[in-house]
C-alpha cells in the first residue's frame, strides 16, 4: 500500500510518498509522473521518508522516472530516505546514480544548479 | 493460514504454509506473515534489519516467479506455494510454482547493472541479503529455497 500527494513549488513537481514502493504500487507513480511529461524541463523531488520498504521493482521505476526527468532536460532527486531502505541504495549502487537530500529544502536547493545549466 | 510446531527436535522449528494467487497485490501477505514472524522472536539482534533483508529476499522470488515463471499472467489459476519454517537459528521461506522453469545464471556473474537500469536488481538482492539460496526443477514444479540465518 503506498500513498503518494503531488504539488508544486516553482515549476518542481514534488511527489511524496508513503508506505510501499513496491511491484504493486509503482505503477501509480509512473501514472502521475506520466500526466506531467508535457512539462519542460521536468524537474522533480520525490520525498521518500515515509518509504518503510523498497524493492526491485520500486528501485527501477525511479531510474524511469530519472530518465523520464533528463529526457525533458531536468533532473530527478531524492530526500528523506530512511536507513533501511537507504541500505538497499548502496547495496544496488544506486546511491552513486541518485542525488539523495535530508529535506525536501536541501532537495530545492540540489536542483538550482542542474535548473542553472538548462 | 495452518501453522504447526514440529516436536522432538531442537531448536523447536515452527512452520506455516501459505497458497497465494501469483499477483503482485499479494505479495502484501508474504511480508505480513514474515512479520507476525519476526515479532514473536525475541533477543533477536538488528531484528528490523534481518527482517527487512528477509522480507524483500522472499518479495524479489515471488516478484520473479510472476514475471518470468508466470511471464506476467495473474489469474488465480497460477498460485505460489509457500513454506515457511523458522526457529531461534533461522528462518527458511521455501517457493514452489508451476510455471515455466528460470533459467538462474552463474552466482559469481549475478551483480548490479553497471549502469542504471530499468530491470536487473530483483537477482542481486536475493543473492545479497539471504545467506543460502537453492533453485531447482523438476517437470511439475519449480522451487526456491532461500535461507536467513538469525545468529
Amino acid at each position: 500500500m503506498m500513498e503518494i500527494k503531488q504539488r508544486n513549488i516553482d515549476k518542481v513537481l514534488i511527489i511524496e510518498l508513503s508506505g510501499r514502493l513496491d511491484a504493486s504500487s509503482a505503477p501509480l507513480l509512473s501514472s502521475l509522473v506520466n500526466k506531467n511529461l508535457d512539462q519542460a524541463p521536468l524537474n522533480m523531488i520525490i520525498g521518500m521518508d515515509a518509504v518503510d520498504f523498497i524493492d526491485s521493482t520500486g528501485l527501477s521505476n525511479l531510474i524511469v522516472q530519472l530518465k523520464h526527468c533528463r529526457e525533458h532536460n531536468g533532473n530527478l532527486v531524492l530526500y528523506g530516505i530512511r536507513q533501511t531502505v537507504r541500505i538497499i541504495f548502496e547495496l544496488t549502487r544506486l546511491d552513486k546514480v541518485f542525488n539523495i537530500f535530508l529535506n525536501e529544502e536541501e532537495a530545492l536547493i540540489g536542483l538550482i544548479p542542474q535548473n542553472s545549466t538548462n | 493460514m495452518p501453522m504447526n510446531t514440529d516436536t522432538g527436535a531442537a531448536p523447536e522449528t515452527n512452520y506455516i504454509q501459505l497458497n497465494i494467487p501469483a499477483k503482485f497485490d499479494s505479495l502484501a501477505i508474504v511480508g505480513e506473515s514474515l512479520r507476525i514472524i519476526f515479532d514473536g522472536l525475541s533477543g533477536l539482534a538488528e531484528k528490523e534489519s534481518i527482517f527487512y533483508n528477509t522480507q524483500l529476499a522472499a518479495y524479489e522470488v515471488c516478484t520473479n516467479i510472476i514475471k518470468h515463471s508466470y511471464q506476467l499472467d495473474e489469474s488465480n489459476d497460477n498460485r505460489i506455494w509457500i513454506e515457511l519454517r523458522w526457529n531461534t537459528v533461522m528462518v527458511t521461506i521455501k517457493f514452489e510454482d508451476t510455471g515455466v522453469p528460470f533459467k538462474m545464471p552463474d552466482p559469481s556473474k549475478i551483480q548490479p547493472p553497471l549502469e542504471p537500469d530499468d530491470h536487473g536488481y530483483g537477482l542481486f538482492l536475493i543473492h545479497s541479503l539471504v545467506d543460502k539460496i537453492h533453485y531447482g526443477s523438476d517437470q511439475s514444479r519449480n522451487t526456491w529455497l532461500l535461507v536467513k540465518n538469525l545468529k
